[in-house]
C-alpha cells in the first residue's frame, strides 16, 4: 500500500506541467528505445528470440514450485540461507531480523525494484540502521528523497544541475555539474560506504535454479562492490524471477539487456553461487536469499498469469506514449509505464489504483516491443473487465454501456438514433462544428473540435442514392 | 466481385462523405458493392472499456448481418481488427458463435488492404495535387499488419507528394473513450504529433481510421492550424476517369 | 520452521496453479537456437577480429601478443596509465609468463592476491592500489566480455576495487558468444561453482546523469585486455 498526497489526476496534471520533465522522458526514450531498435535489427531474428524467450518464462511460472525448490536446495548446498516471504512485512522481518543478529548500523544497497516494493529502506532506517543507495541513479533519488521515475534509470527527472546541489549539499563544498566531476565525487563518498557497511543488499535479475545462482546485471559496478565487501549479503528476489538452467540463462540475458538500453551484455554480469567457499579471503561470509511473493502467487492460475513473464527490462516504458508525456512518478507506485499499469492493480488491488488500466490509448505499442510476449494491452482491457464486473466503473457509464448494447443490436432502433443525429444536435452544434460538449464528451471538446453529426448519414445517402435495400437498384 | 460495405459508425454519422469515395473506389476497381442495411457498430468502445457482455450483443448481431457476405470491407483499421481479433475472443466460451465469429474475420478486410490484396488494383487512376503526409493507426499498422498498402496506392495518385511522418509508430492520443477520459495526457499525444505533422509542411493528413482522424483533425481546427485532413479513400476518388 | 515456512509457500504456489506438487522438473529440449547464425561467417581468427573490435568501441585496448612479449604490451598500458601498485591473481598461468618478475621491472610495488595473508590487510592495500591484473577462463567475442573463474587466490577484489584492470586472455579461449560460456558453465556445475563467477565487458559506465555516459564511477574505469596468441 502507498499513501499518495495526490491521486491519480492530481499526479498527471503536476507531470503535464513539469516543463523539465517533458523534456527528459521523451529524450530518455528515444535514447533507449533507438539502442533497443538497432539491438533487435542486428540479432536479424527477434521474433524467434522472443518466442523462446517467452516460452522460457512460461515453462518456468507453470513449474515455479519445482524449480524454487531445486533452487532452494542449491542455494542451501552452498552454504546459503533461504527464507520464504509469503508478504512484503515478512521480507522486512527477514531483514531486520538478520540486520538484528548482525548489530548493523549500516547497509548499502544495489538497485532492487522489490525492495522498493516491500519499503524496505524506511523500516531499517526505523530501527536505526543507516541505508546507503549505491546505483547512481537510485543515490540521487534518495538524497532528493524522491522515488524512481523509470524502471531502469531511475533519476531521467534530474538535472545535473539538480544532481550537482543534491551531491554539494553532502560533499560541504560547491562541485560543478560536469557529470565526470560529479562521478569522482559518487565514487568516493560510496566507496568509503561500501568498505565499511555490515550488509550488502541486492535483487536478483535471474535466479539459476540448477546452481543455486543469483545473477546480477549491471553497467557501474555498485552491484559487485554492494555483494563482495560487506561480510553479509542479502539478496531479495521476486520469486518469479528464476530460470531453470544456465541454457535459458542465456536467452534472457540476451533478450534483457538489448529490450532496456540495447545493449548486447551489460558490463557486469556477476553469478553468485553462495558465500565465499573456505579458500576464498573476499566475498561475504554469509549469503541470505529472501524469496518474496506479495501478491503473485494470487495471480497464477489467472488471465493474468503471462505477467509474471516479465523480466523487468523496461522496453514497454520506452515506446509508451503515454509514459512519455507523464513519466514514472505519475502512476504512483513502485512500477509505471504499460507493466506497472498491469502489475499494480494486481498486487494492491483497484480501490487506490482504479485509473491506471485506463491510462492507456491501448496503442499495442508495449505488447508489440515486450521480449516475453506478454500481452500488456490486452492485460489492460481485462482489467477494465474487472472493474467493471467488480463495480469500479460509475452507474452513468454502466447504463450508457447498456444502451449501447441494446441498441447495437436493435437495427431498427440504431437506424432511428443516426437518423435523429444531426437533429438532436443542433443546439450543441455551431457551423457543423460542437466545440462544448456536455457531460462526458466535454473531455472531448476541451481538448479539440467535434463535427457535428451529418446531415445526410451514410446510410440515407444509400437509400436515397442506391434505392434503399441491400443492394441498391 | 460482390462487396459488403460496413460502414462503422463514426463514419455513417459523422463522415459519409468517406463511405461514399470507399463505395466510388471499389466500383471504379470491380466490386459490386452492396449495404446491410441492418447494420450498426461493431462493438469496440463497450469492449476497450470493460463491457464485454455487451460488445458481445453488438458482435453476434455484426456477425448476422454479414453471413450471407463473401467479403465485408470497411474504412478502419480499428473496427477490422476488432472483428478478426477480438469476436473470436469474445465469443469463444460459445462453440457455434465462435465459428461465426472465426469465418466473418476470415472475409472481411480493411479498405487498402482489400484493394491491393483481393481486388490486387495494380493501377490507380487518381489525381490530388497537394503535398501530404501519412498517419499510420495503431490498430492497422501493429493489429493487423497492414504497414505498405496505403503507401502503395497514395504513391501512385498523380501530383500527390508524400512525406513521410516522424515518429509515425507513436500513437495520435485517440484510444476511442481515453481521449475523453485522460484527455490532459491525449491532448498532449495529439499535439506531438501535430508537431510532426508540421514538420513535414504537408497541407494534407491522411489516414485510414476516423478515429485518428476525428481527434488529430479536431485538434488541428481547435488550434487554427491550416492542415486537411482526408480518408485514404477520399483521396483515391480524387480525379481519375470516371 | 524454515520447512514448513517453505512447504506452505510452495504449496501455495501449486494451489493456484490448479495441480499438485511438482518436484525434479527439468525443461524440455528448447526447439529453436535463435543465435544459430550469429557469427556463422566467422573462422575463429575473425572471431578474435570481431571480440577485439568490440572491445574498441568501449574504449578497451586489446593487445595482441605472443607469452614471451607480455612485458611489452605491459609497458604499453604503463605508459598510458600512471601506476605505481598492483595486485594480480595468485594464478599459475600468471607466474608461467613471470608477471611478478615484469612488474620487479617496471619499478612498481605489487603483491599477489596471497590467501595466506591476512584478509583485512590484503583488502586494505588493494583499496589504495592503481591496478588490479587477472586472467580470463574465457572470451566472449560477440561483445568483448571476459569471464573470470573467481576463488581462492583468483580474488573478486582484484577486478572491482582499482581503477585500471588488466585481463590476461588467451585467445584460443575466445569463444563465440554467451552461449558457448553457458554450456561451459553448466559442465562444472556438478561439481559446484564458484562463490562468484564474473562476466566483465570494458569499463564501468553510467548514463544516470541526464544520459551522459560517465566511466568509472564504481568499477575499474579503464580496462586493457593481453589478449596471449598461440
Amino acid at each position: 500500500m502507498s499513501v499518495q498526497p495526490l491521486e491519480f489526476f492530481g499526479r498527471v496534471d503536476k507531470a503535464l506541467m513539469d516543463e523539465q520533465l517533458r523534456k527528459a522522458v521523451p529524450f530518455t526514450q528515444d535514447r533507449l528505445r533507438g539502442g533497443r531498435f538497432q539491438a533487435a535489427d542486428e540479432l536479424g531474428n527477434v521474433e524467434e528470440w522472443r518466442n523462446l524467450a517467452a516460452q522460457i518464462r512460461m515453462h518456468t511460472i507453470e513449474n515455479l514450485d519445482s524449480y524454487l525448490e531445486q533452487l532452494t536446495d542449491n542455494v542451501e548446498k552452498n552454504g546459503g540461507h533461504v527464507h520464504f516471504a509469503p508478504t512484503a512485512s515478512d521480507a522486512v522481518a527477514h531483514v531486520l531480523r538478520i540486520a538484528k543478529e548482525k548489530n548493523a548500523r549500516s547497509v548499502v544497497k544495489s538497485k532492487s525494484m522489490v525492495s522498493e516494493e516491500i519499503h524496505l529502506n524506511k523500516h531499517l532506517e526505523a530501527e536505526g540502521v543507516r541505508v546507503i543507495e549505491s546505483d547512481l541513479g537510485e543515490y540521487i533519488i534518495q538524497l532528493a528523497g524522491e522515488t524512481p521515475s523509470h524502471l531502469i534509470a531511475p533519476a531521467i527527472h534530474k538535472t545535473r544541475t539538480q544532481v550537482a546541489e543534491l551531491f554539494s549539499g553532502v560533499a560541504g563544498r560547491t562541485l560543478s555539474d560536469a557529470t565526470a566531476e560529479l562521478c569522482q565525487f559518487a565514487r568516493e563518498e560510496l566507496r568509503r560506504e561500501f568498505l565499511e557497511a555490515d550488509i550488502g543488499i541486492s535483487g536478483c535479475n535471474f535466479a539459476v535454479a540448477e546452481s543455486g545462482s543469483i545473477v546480477l546485471i549491471s553497467n557501474e559496478g555498485n552491484a559487485r562492490l554492494t555483494t563482495t565487501l560487506p561480510k553479509v549479503h542479502i539478496a531479495i528476489m521476486g520469486m518469479e524471477r528464476l530460470v531453470p538452467t544456465w541454457e535459458e540463462l542465456d536467452i534472457v540475458v540476451s533478450m534483457l539487456t538489448r529490450s532496456a538500453t540495447g545493449q548486447k551484455i551489460s558490463v557486469y554480469m556477476t553469478a553468485m553461487s553462495g558465500p565465499r567457499r573456505p579458500e576464498d579471503i573476499d566475498g561475504p561470509e554469509e549469503f541470505h536469499l529472501i524469496i518474496l511473493d506479495n501478491g503473485r502467487s494470487d495471480i497464477l492460475g489467472t488471465a493474468y498469469q503471462e505477467v509474471l513473464k516479465c523480466i523487468r527490462c523496461g522496453a514497454c516504458l520506452n515506446v509508451c506514449p503515454v509514459y512519455r508525456h507523464i513519466g514514472g512518478h505519475a502512476y504512483g507506485g513502485v512500477y509505471s509505464g504499460p507493466i506497472g499499469a498491469v502489475l499494480t492493480p494486481l498486487l494492491e488491488g483497484y480501490e487506490e489504483w482504479k485509473e491506471l488500466p485506463y491510462a492507456s490509448s491501448l496503442c499495442g505499442a508495449c505488447t508489440e516491443v515486450c521480449p516475453v510476449k506478454i500481452p500488456l494491452h490486452d492485460l489492460l482491457i481485462e482489467h477494465r473487465k474487472d472493474e467493471v464486473e467488480n463495480g469500479f466503473t460509475s452507474w452513468q457509464e454502466k447504463l450508457a454501456f447498456k444502451g449501447f448494447g441494446y441498441l447495437t443490436s436493435h437495427p431498427f432502433l440504431y437506424d432511428k438514433a443516426v437518423r435523429a443525429s444531426h437533429m438532436a444536435t443542433g443546439w450543441l452544434s455551431n457551423e457543423g462544428v460542437i466545440e462544448t460538449g456536455p457531460g462526458p464528451l466535454a473531455g472531448w471538446t476541451n481538448v479539440r473540435d467535434l463535427p457535428r453529426p451529418a446531415k445526410q448519414s451514410f446510410r440515407e445517402w444509400w437509400k436515397n442514392e442506391k434505392g434503399g435495400g441491400p443492394r441498391g437498384s | 466481385m460482390r462487396v459488403s460495405l460496413f460502414i462503422t459508425c463514426l463514419s455513417d454519422v459523422f463522415f459519409p462523405n468517406v463511405g461514399q469515395s470507399v463505395v466510388k473506389v471499389l466500383e471504379r476497381y470491380g466490386a459490386q458493392v452492396d449495404f446491410p442495411q441492418a447494420q450498426t457498430c461493431c462493438g469496440q468502445p463497450a469492449y476497450n472499456s470493460g463491457y464485454h457482455r455487451e460488445a458481445r450483443e453488438a458482435a453476434r448481431h455484426m456477425i448476422d448481418v454479414f453471413a450471407d457476405s463473401n467479403y465485408v470491407v470497411a474504412p478502419s483499421g480499428s473496427c477490422v481488427a476488432m472483428i478478426r481479433h477480438y469476436y473470436p475472443e469474445l465469443l469463444k466460451e460459445e462453440p457455434t458463435w465462435r465459428e461465426k465469429a472465426e469465418a466473418l474475420a476470415k472475409k472481411t478486410y480493411e479498405f487498402s488492404e482489400f484493394l491491393v490484396q483481393v481486388l490486387q488494383v495494380d493501377r490507380i487512376d487518381a489525381s490530388l495535387h497537394a503535398s501530404a503526409t501519412y498517419h499510420h493507426s495503431c490498430h492497422m499498422s501493429r493489429g493487423l499488419g497492414i504497414k505498405e498498402e496505403p503507401a502503395a496506392l497514395l504513391e501512385q495518385v498523380n501530383g500527390l507528394e508524400m512525406e513521410e511522418l516522424p515518429y509515425c509508430q507513436d500513437c495520435c492520443g485517440f484510444g476511442g473513450t481515453f481521449a475523453a477520459k485522460m484527455s490532459t495526457i491525449s491532448e498532449a499525444m495529439v499535439d506531438e504529433k501535430i508537431k510532426h505533422i508540421e514538420e513535414t509542411g504537408a497541407n494534407v493528413l491522411i489516414g485510414s481510421d476516423m478515429g485518428c482522424l476525428m481527434n488529430i483533425g479536431g485538434r488541428l481546427r481547435r488550434t487554427g492550424k491550416d492542415v486537411q485532413v482526408m480518408h485514404v479513400a477520399e483521396v483515391l476518388a480524387q480525379g481519375g476517369a470516371k | 520452521m524454515a520447512a514448513k515456512e517453505r512447504e506452505e509457500f510452495l504449496n501455495r504456489i501449486a494451489g493456484k496453479l490448479g495441480r499438485a506438487r511438482r518436484s525434479g522438473v527439468k525443461p524440455p529440449r528448447w526447439d529453436t537456437k535463435p543465435y544459430a547464425h550469429l557469427h556463422q561467417g566467422l573462422d575463429h581468427e575473425g572471431l578474435v577480429q570481431q571480440f577485439i573490435g568490440n572491445l574498441r568501441t568501449l574504449q578497451t585496448e586489446v593487445l595482441r601478443v605472443s607469452p614471451e612479449d607480455a612485458g611489452q604490451a605491459l609497458d604499453r598500458i604503463f605508459e598510458s596509465a600512471s601506476v605505481r601498485s598492483v595486485v594480480y591473481w595468485d594464478d599459475e598461468r600468471l607466474h608461467a609468463i613471470g608477471l611478478s618478475r615484469l612488474l620487479d621491472e617496471k619499478g612498481v610495488v605489487h603483491r599477489a592476491w596471497d590467501t595466506a595473508v591476512d584478509e583485512q590487510e590484503l583488502r586494505n592495500y588493494t583499496v589504495g592500489v592503481e591496478m588490479g591484473i587477472a586472467y580470463a577462463e574465457l572470451g566472449l567475442s560477440e561483445t568483448g566480455s571476459v569471464m573470470l573463474w573467481n576463488g581462492g587466490g583468483r580474488g573478486r577484489l582484484v577486478s572491482l576495487l582499482p581503477p585500471v584492470f588488466v585481463v590476461f586472455l588467451s585467445e584460443k579461449t575466445i569463444v563465440p558468444r554467451l552461449t558457448e560460456a553457458a554450456e561451459y558453465i553448466r559442465e562444472k556445475v556438478p561439481a559446484r561453482l564458484p562463490a562468484c563467477v564474473n562476466f566483465i565487458t570494458g569499463p564501468s559506465r553510467t548514463g544516470d546523469i541526464e544520459m551522459d555516459l560517465a566511466f568509472g564511477v564504481h568499477g575499474p574505469g579503464k580496462v586493457y585486455v593481453i589478449l596471449l596468441k598461440g
